[in-house]
């Protein structure tokens, strides 16, 4: 995976769950979780994961409602954001 | 095609195992007694209501009436459809009061298979709640009237004016052909008294308060509505969006103080994974989980939530649309101690189960058959397939049955407990729904570029099993538009059927016979094994 392509560490970190879970070489950030082979068990799995990484904590309702990958990481951003830690940054 | 051999079942030395007496009372009868002693304790709760018995059967008794003045008769089926809810409930006890069979259509499916369910059942009318149907049945659709403001105590305590049968078919469920279209199959009193009596008697507790899971065309949506109803708990409405939100679910249960809980053990495994992520289980309330669908298998996420509710037990439920609630296996105690791979357990009163060997040498192994209480009346309008699935015995069984079902598991009788195996043929559980893939295949096959089709199930990882297909097309290498046809699918099939992905290949597999080789097709599908610890 290049790095240019990700526009957040957290969209990068959450490429790396969704391919581990998926058992998939690569994800995009543009691709939607439901239509690269997840459903919604694994959905689970992914959000628990996250909730993990990010010490926040969100339900599948979540995923569901933003299944692409950028879309999901900004979300987990605001919630970082919302509990009162600063998103990473980007680092270059 | 060679004629299949009339049967003669048990073969020697073959085992059978029976559950005793079945229960006999009519549950009207069961549901009236709770109306009557409990008039003022809570029958159901959803999102809208908070009904007790004596206003539930208050409601039930005002559809009786309405579906009388539309002309329903005894015998007559009435299909239902809406949200799962109260008001579904009061028109399934209303229908069954009536001496009618209940229908129950799932607004999720697509149009095409609801039209098919309702045009195949015959339904005499068709009672909605919430928003009126998009589909069109060919007969009336009539609004389910508003829950009542007060209890009528006689009509209450009155839930049928119809003499009960052991043969009047109770409800009509669909469940997955290879035709393309689901199969109908209707269930008579003499199952369903038995099933519901037996439920809240098996129980810990008759009046336990209940999680309303099950989606309206299952057979579990049953055995947690008139389980509970008849065992006067309450049953509690999970909303739509819980089902595919473990996590969420956990909440839910807490606050509602759910004590029992039926549910697809995929969905189980999931609940437990999620449970892990919990610091603390001390909100739940539960004292029963109940699982069905296909083989249980105590993962390390299921063991570790059962110790942590060593108040809760775990019941290993076994049945099918055809024959509904076979076999228990009950599993309490330290959950460490539990096998991985529990077997479905012995027979429910009234239940005879009897092996149809493999091979004779070995008569404990074979393909399970039922006989006895739980047998459906048989497939509506497909004579061929109730010759095929419900035999007619040579000799009467050891308990003087001379009618079983094939079950298509394969299992092993050890004792007085059975094991599954696998099944005989190609269907699988997603999501434990059951699916056959020729019914998605024959689909496949009504898309425009589509030649040939296999679908298979690949397994992903513990509890995550997905559809994908491999099709040759005639649409030339970039010619074929597999999102189009996945999307055509959802319009066809309900979403557990529709596979993840369509791969193009350039020929199948064969086996040396010459067909396609579904085996070959999964193992080239699945994802590659998994690296150790990911």
């Amino acid at each position: 995976m290049e790095d240019n392509e990700f526009s957040t560490p957290t969209e990068r970190r959450l490429a790396e769950i969704w391919a581990e879970v998926l058992r998939l070489d690569k994800v995009k950030r543009d691709q939607d979780f439901f239509e690269i082979g997840g459903d919604s068990l694994l959905a689970t799995t992914v959000v628990l994961k996250a909730c993990r990484v990010w010490d926040v904590k969100f339900t599948v309702r979540v995923l569901l409602a933003a299944p692409v990958l950028a879309e999901l990481a900004e979300r987990i951003d605001e919630l970082v954001a919302r509990s009162g830690r600063r998103p990473e940054r980007e680092t270059t | 095609m060679t004629e299949e051999p009339k049967a003669s079942v048990p073969g020697p030395g073959a085992p059978t195992l029976w559950g005793g007496d079945a229960e006999t009372r009519c549950l009207l009868d069961r549901l009236a007694e709770t109306a009557r002693t409990r008039p003022d304790g809570v029958a159901v709760r959803d999102g809208e209501h908070e009904l007790t018995y004596g206003l539930l059967f208050t409601w039930a008794a005002r559809i009786r009436e309405l579906l009388a003045g539309h002309g329903v008769r005894p015998g007559d089926r009435v299909a239902v459809t809406g949200p799962r809810g109260a008001a579904v409930v009061a028109a399934m006890l209303a229908t069954v009061g009536a001496g009618a069979t209940y229908v129950p259509l799932d607004a999720a499916y697509p149009v095409r298979r609801l039209e098919h369910m309702a045009a195949d059942s015959a339904a005499r009318l068709l009672l909605f709640s919430g928003d009126a149907p998009a589909f069109d049945i060919g007969t009336r659709a009539v609004r389910i009237p508003g829950a009542p403001d007060r209890a009528d105590a006689r009509a209450a305590a009155a839930p049928t004016r119809q003499p009960c049968g052991p043969d009047v078919p109770v409800y009509v469920i669909y469940t997955s052909g290879s035709t393309g279209l689901p199969k109908g199959v209707a269930l008579p009193h003499r199952c369903v008294d038995n099933m519901a009596a037996w439920q809240w008697r098996h129980s810990v507790r008759p009046d336990l308060r209940t999680a309303q899971f099950a989606p309206l065309n299952f057979d579990v949506w049953f055995q947690e509505v008139l389980g509970t109803l008849c065992g006067g708990g309450t049953l509690v409405v999970m909303p739509e969006s819980l089902r595919r939100d473990p996590i969420a679910l956990l909440d839910w249960l807490a606050d509602h103080r759910v004590e029992r809980l039926f549910l697809p053990y995929v969905a189980l495994h999931m609940l437990a994974v999620a449970a892990e992520a919990v610091e603390s289980l001390g909100r739940l309330a539960l004292v029963e989980v109940n699982t069905a669908g296909e083989q249980l298998v105590c993962t390390r996420a299921v063991r570790e939530l059962f110790r942590r509710l060593p108040d809760c037990r775990l019941n290993n439920h076994y049945g099918q649309s055809e024959s509904a609630m076979v076999t228990v296996h009950t599993l309490t105690g330290p959950s460490d101690s539990w096998p991985a791979l529990p077997p479905i357990g012995g027979p429910l009163p009234g239940c005879e189960l009897l092996v149809d060997p493999a091979d004779p040498a070995d008569p404990s192994v074979g393909e399970l058959l039922v006989a006895g209480a739980p047998l459906a009346v048989g497939y509506l309008n497909q004579p061929a397939l109730n010759a095929e699935r419900y035999l007619t015995l040579d000799e009467p069984t050891p308990r003087g049955h001379r009618r079983a079902f094939r079950t298509g598991d394969l299992v092993h009788v050890e004792g007085d407990t059975v094991r599954l195996l696998s099944r005989i043929d190609h269907e699988v559980k997603i999501r434990g729904v059951r699916v056959n893939p020729l019914e998605v295949d024959a689909c496949l096959l009504e898309q425009p570029g589509v030649v040939e089709a296999v679908t298979v199930a690949v397994d992903i990882a513990q509890g995550s099993r997905q559809l994908r297909a491999a099709v040759t097309s005639d649409a030339g290498p970039d010619g074929f538009d597999g999102a189009r046809v996945l999307k055509a699918l959802t319009g066809l099939l309900p979403e557990q059927f529709v596979p993840v992905s369509i791969t193009v290949v350039p020929e199948l597999p064969r086996t040396p016979s010459g067909k396609a080789d579904r085996d070959a097709v999964a193992a080239a599908l699945a994802p590659p094994a998994r690296t150790p610890g990911g």
